[in-house]
């Protein structure tokens, strides 16, 4: 009957316009992240250590960084990456999931236990953990994070694409399908995948917050993407000595990265409710 | 029976895949483990040197037959040696467990009073701010909470060390960031359960016949809910272990994630291993204990 996505609306006393907020601050992020590198005149790479720390002034809206950076687009580009890393990693295992569960569903028998056991093993292993000592031991950069976060990050979309699959792979059109001759793949792509859209996208949103809050702890902790190139945790990281000097250089990309986690929520929840 | 064997069996696998991932990052390490030790000693690896070393540690034996020498040995305790300075790594994480024990308890208690308190009275003042709390908490990565409580807390009120083990004081922001993450999940869980076993016909006929509003929920919803919150209080407890490291890093607090980050920053690849195996075991171990307690509780599982 209910679930934890009931969460937003008894918070707030019934909002549907919740999910809409979300996708209206979405946006906002990702417009802020796309435009501002290309709008604005710094280069968010390029260090003047002439320009270090300096406060916000009408030049630079939020500051400089130790480097002589500055802030805003500084933010917006680790902000970039953070977004098409986390998307990136979540297309990846949502594909992954997808495929193994809609599979596993249609065909039974040993693929479906197959998947039942990698499920079992996957969610009993502890994710984070993991992915950690795969950065660790491999050296910093986009592969290793794709290699950290994929292996355990397709069980839920899995899970839920072979419910549902189960659940339509009985059913009356579905069969009639089949027995008008139609191959498996054709039966995946045109009757199954249209079905099991809805619930796959909301597993794959709740994901992607899953995927950004991991890949940015990496980089928090130093282990994700190496330097110059860096995401919102990165950011973070580097903010941290300077936390009682300059802490608006670790409020800017915290902000940034927790208006997303909210953003994000919000539409998983909406979606969850609807 | 049946059940407790078939989830003992399904523990032994998890560990097992453990182990073996464990032990497949030292081959997934770029360069060679015998070349590394020597280099790190000081010594300027020739092929003679190394090839003596690589066969006093049997790197020249097949995959197979090192894992099951390498997890003999770590079965009777043994974790192997630090590349950086040779010393034992189970003693060392020994020595560094009892501190991410203690903050990951201190969290325990933060996460499970923080969430029965938004459970309990879920309209009441406290348990409307600890919920919206969560709810954001929830959606935001533990470190981004930490920065602000070092901010506000340290930094601005002055009223606590930033980091460091320096006193029972140094315990509350780690502790806090790290529970407030664990109240999240377990607050989102509870609540929905709690709003469920409320409305269950026994519960309300209870109420109609005069109970109190507070013994309607501790007497009988509570414990309608609580095989869920069983649960979702073990997950919770798996990602305190885990999480803790980066908690850790940020306060640095002298646990087994610090020594993981720091190991990792070194390429000390024993002391990675070491710790990824003693905290992924703990966690299947964990999870494992939970189900145990839960099918105790709740004879509907068994039959699952």
């Amino acid at each position: 009957m209910t679930g934890p996505g009931l969460t937003w609306r008894r918070l707030m006393g019934g909002s549907p316009g919740a999910g809409r907020a979300g996708i209206v601050l979405l946006t906002a992020i990702v417009a802020f992240c796309g435009l501002t590198p290309v709008l604005s005149p710094h280069d968010p790479y390029l260090p003047d250590p002439a320009l270090a720390l300096l406060p916000p002034a009408p030049r630079h809206w939020l500051g400089t960084d130790q480097l002589g950076r500055d802030l805003l687009t500084r933010t917006a580009a680790a902000g970039m990456v953070s977004l098409l890393t986390a998307f990136a990693i979540t297309a990846i295992t949502t594909a992954l999931g997808t495929l193994a569960g809609t599979v596993a569903g249609l065909a039974g028998g040993l693929p479906e236990r197959l998947l039942r056991h990698a499920a079992t093993v996957a969610l009993a292993l502890p994710g984070l953990t993991l992915a950690l000592a795969l950065a660790g031991v491999l050296p910093p950069g986009p592969g290793t994070m794709v290699a950290a976060l994929v292996p355990l990050g397709w069980v839920n979309c899995g899970l839920v694409a072979h419910t549902a699959t189960r659940r339509l792979a009985g059913s009356d059109f579905v069969l009639a399908t089949r027995a008008l001759g139609a191959s498996p793949s054709y039966l995946l792509r045109r009757t199954i995948a249209p079905h099991i859209a809805g619930p796959v996208l909301t597993v794959a949103t709740a994901d992607f917050a899953r995927t950004l809050i991991a890949a940015t702890s990496l980089s928090f902790l130093g282990i994700g993407l190496p330097p110059p190139v860096t995401d919102w945790g990165g950011l973070v990281s580097d903010a941290v000595p300077l936390l009682i000097a300059a802490p608006r250089l670790a409020i800017a990309p915290a902000l940034a990265l927790a208006v997303t986690g909210v953003a994000v929520t919000l539409i998983v929840d909406a979606r969850r409710l609807s | 029976m049946a059940f407790l064997l078939r989830r003992a069996a399904e523990t032994l696998l998890v560990l097992l895949v453990l182990s073996v991932l464990v032990f497949l990052l030292t081959s997934m390490a770029p360069g060679d483990p015998a070349e590394e030790i020597l280099r790190r000693g000081g010594i300027q690896p020739t092929a003679g040197s190394v090839a003596v070393l690589r066969a006093e540690l049997g790197l020249d034996q097949p995959l197979p037959v090192r894992y099951v020498r390498w997890l003999s040995e770590v079965v009777r305790g043994d974790l192997g040696h630090s590349y950086v300075d040779r010393s034992p790594v189970t003693g060392e994480i020994l020595a560094r467990l009892p501190a991410t024990l203690r903050l990951a308890g201190a969290a325990a208690l933060v996460a499970g009073g923080l969430a029965v308190l938004a459970s309990l009275r879920p309209r009441g003042l406290g348990g409307r701010v600890v919920t919206a709390v969560t709810v954001v908490v929830a959606s935001v990565p533990p470190y981004i909470v930490g920065i602000l409580l070092i901010s506000v807390v340290a930094v601005g009120l002055r009223a606590l060390p930033t980091g460091g083990d320096s006193g029972p004081g140094a315990l509350v922001l780690p502790a806090l960031t790290l529970g407030l993450a664990g109240a999240a999940t377990l607050t989102r869980l509870l609540r929905a359960d709690l709003a469920q076993a409320l409305a269950l016909p026994f519960v309300r006929l209870a109420a109609a016949k005069g109970l109190s509003a507070r013994r309607a929920v501790t007497v009988h919803a509570l414990r309608v809910a609580a095989p869920n919150a069983i649960t979702a209080g073990g997950a919770v407890l798996a990602d305190l272990v885990a999480g803790a490291v980066v908690v850790e890093t940020l306060f640095s607090w002298p646990g087994v994630g610090q020594l993981a980050i720091s190991a990792i920053r070194q390429r000390d690849v024993p002391v990675v291993q070491a710790y990824v195996l003693v905290i992924g075991a703990a966690t299947v171990l964990l999870l494992a204990l939970v189900d145990l307690c839960l099918a105790a509780a709740d004879p509907r599982v068994r039959r699952r």
